[in-house]
C-alpha cells in the first residue's frame, strides 16, 4: 500500500472521513472532497477503513430516533402532572424550608459522615499518590495505545520508553515472534 | 457597517439574556406559565440531545420531560446571567447518561448470549439496511436492535462521548462543558470508543465477506 496516492496520503484522507460523511460541511472544499475521493478509489487500505467508518456511523444513526421528535400538547400536560408530584417523585431532595437554625444544625449533622469520607479520601489519595503516575487519564492507556494516541492529538505525550516498546512490538510482531 | 452590526448583535443577545432572567425569576417565584414558555424555548434542543441517544419517541418524551422537571426543582441553584440553554444541556447529557448504564445494565440482565447463528444473521441484517436507506420498518427495528446491542458493549460514558463527537459533531470543549469531565478524559474516551467500535465493525464485515464468499464459491460448484 502506498502511504501517498494522488495528492494526499492515508493519514489526511482518514481524518477527513467525518466531513466526507456530512455534505453540509463547509471544511472540507469540492477539490479536497474530489482529492479524497480519488484516494479511496486507489487505496484499498482506506476504502476498508472508510467502509468501517461509515458502518460505525450507521450503528449510532441506527440507535438514535431517525425523525425529530417535537413537544406536543400532552407532553406539557404531562410534565405539569410531574412538576405536581414534587422532587421526590424525581429523586431529588426537598426543597428546604426550615429556619437558619434548623439549617445549621441540618448542615452541621450532615457534615460529620461527609467529613469522615473526606478523612479517608485524603488518606487513600495521599497512599495511591506514593505509588501510582500522577496522570491518571494517561495511566489507563497502554504504552503503544499512547503512541497511537499522541499521533491523533498530539497528547498525551509518550515517553521514549513507550516509543521504544512500540518499537520492539512491532518488529517482533514483524519477525513473527 | 460589519462593526455596528456586531455590535447590534452583542445588544440583542444582552436583552434577549435580561428576558431570560426575568422569565426564570417569574419561575422561581412560582409562576408555571414562565416555565413553561422556558420549556417551549428549549426542548427542541432537548429533544435533539436525547433523540442522539434514543430511539423510540415514548422514551425521548419521557427523559425530556424527566430533564424539564429536574430544571424546574433546580432553578434555585441557577446562576442568573448565565446561560440557561448551557445548563439544562448539561442537565439533558446528565439524564441520557444514566439511563444509558441502566439500559446497559438492562440489556446484560435480559439478553442471553444468543447463537453465533443469530448473531451473524443479525449483523448482516444490520449491514444490509445500514446500506440500504429504504429499507422496510420491520428491517430498520431489527438492525436499530443489533446497532443498541452493539454499542451497549460499550460504556455509557464511551458512548455519551462517542455521539457528542462523531455523530453530533460537538467539539472537545464542547462535550466538556456539557458533561462537566474534563477534555483529556473525553479525548481518551473517544479513542477507546472508536477503536473498540471500529473492532466491533471489523468482526461484522468479516462476517459478511466470508458468507458471501461462501454464497459465490456454492454458485460456481
Amino acid at each position: 500500500m502506498s502511504e501517498q496516492t494522488g495528492t494526499i496520503n492515508c493519514r489526511e484522507t482518514r481524518r477527513r472521513f467525518s466531513a466526507l460523511a456530512d455534505l453540509s460541511r463547509t471544511d472540507l472544499s469540492g477539490t479536497d472532497r474530489a482529492a479524497t475521493e480519488r484516494h479511496l478509489q486507489t487505496c484499498e487500505r482506506c476504502a476498508r477503513e472508510h467502509r468501517l467508518f461509515k458502518l460505525g456511523r450507521a450503528a449510532l444513526d441506527l440507535a438514535a430516533s431517525s425523525e425529530a421528535v417535537r413537544p406536543d400538547n400532552d407532553f406539557y400536560a404531562a410534565l405539569r402532572a410531574r412538576i405536581a408530584r414534587g422532587p421526590a417523585a424525581e429523586n431529588l431532595p426537598p426543597v428546604a424550608n426550615e429556619s437558619w437554625a434548623a439549617a445549621v444544625f441540618l448542615t452541621a449533622r450532615q457534615l460529620i459522615p461527609a467529613m469522615a469520607v473526606l478523612l479517608l479520601l485524603i488518606i487513600g489519595a495521599t497512599l495511591i499518590s506514593k505509588s501510582a503516575p500522577a496522570e491518571t487519564d494517561r495511566a489507563e492507556l497502554r504504552p503503544r495505545e499512547r503512541v497511537l494516541f499522541n499521533q491523533l492529538y498530539d497528547y498525551p505525550e509518550p515517553t521514549p520508553d513507550d516509543v521504544l516498546e512500540t518499537l520492539v512490538a512491532v518488529e517482533e510482531k514483524e519477525n513473527g515472534k | 457597517m460589519a462593526g455596528i452590526e456586531v455590535v447590534e448583535e452583542e445588544g440583542q443577545e444582552a436583552r434577549d439574556q435580561g428576558t431570560e432572567d426575568d422569565v426564570i425569576r417569574r419561575s422561581l417565584a412560582g409562576d408555571q406559565d414562565a416555565f413553561e414558555s422556558l420549556v417551549r424555548r428549549h426542548s427542541p434542543r432537548v429533544f435533539n440531545i436525547v433523540g442522539s441517544f434514543f430511539r423510540r419517541r415514548d422514551m425521548v418524551e419521557d427523559i425530556a420531560q424527566e430533564v424539564f422537571a429536574k430544571a424546574y426543582f433546580s432553578l434555585s441553584s441557577f446562576t442568573l446571567g448565565r446561560s440557561f440553554e448551557a445548563w439544562v444541556a448539561r442537565i439533558t447529557v446528565n439524564a441520557c447518561y444514566d439511563h444509558l448504564r441502566a439500559q446497559r445494565r438492562r440489556i446484560e440482565y435480559q439478553m442471553p448470549r444468543s447463537s453465533e447463528q443469530e448473531d451473524e444473521w443479525f449483523e448482516l441484517q444490520m449491514l444490509d439496511v445500514a446500506r440500504d436507506r429504504h429499507a422496510s420498518d420491520e428491517r430498520q427495528r431489527d438492525a436499530a436492535e443489533v446497532a443498541e446491542r452493539l454499542l451497549a458493549k460499550l460504556t455509557a460514558e464511551d458512548r455519551v462521548v462517542l455521539v457528542l463527537i462523531d455523530r453530533d459533531g460537538f467539539s472537545i470543549k464542547e462535550v466538556s462543558e456539557m458533561t462537566g469531565w474534563g477534555e483529556s478524559k473525553i479525548k481518551v474516551r473517544a479513542f477507546r470508543a472508536r477503536r473498540q467500535l471500529r473492532g466491533a465493525m471489523k468482526r461484522l464485515l468479516l462476517n459478511a465477506e466470508r458468507k458471501q464468499g461462501k454464497l459465490k464459491a456454492g454458485k460456481s460448484e
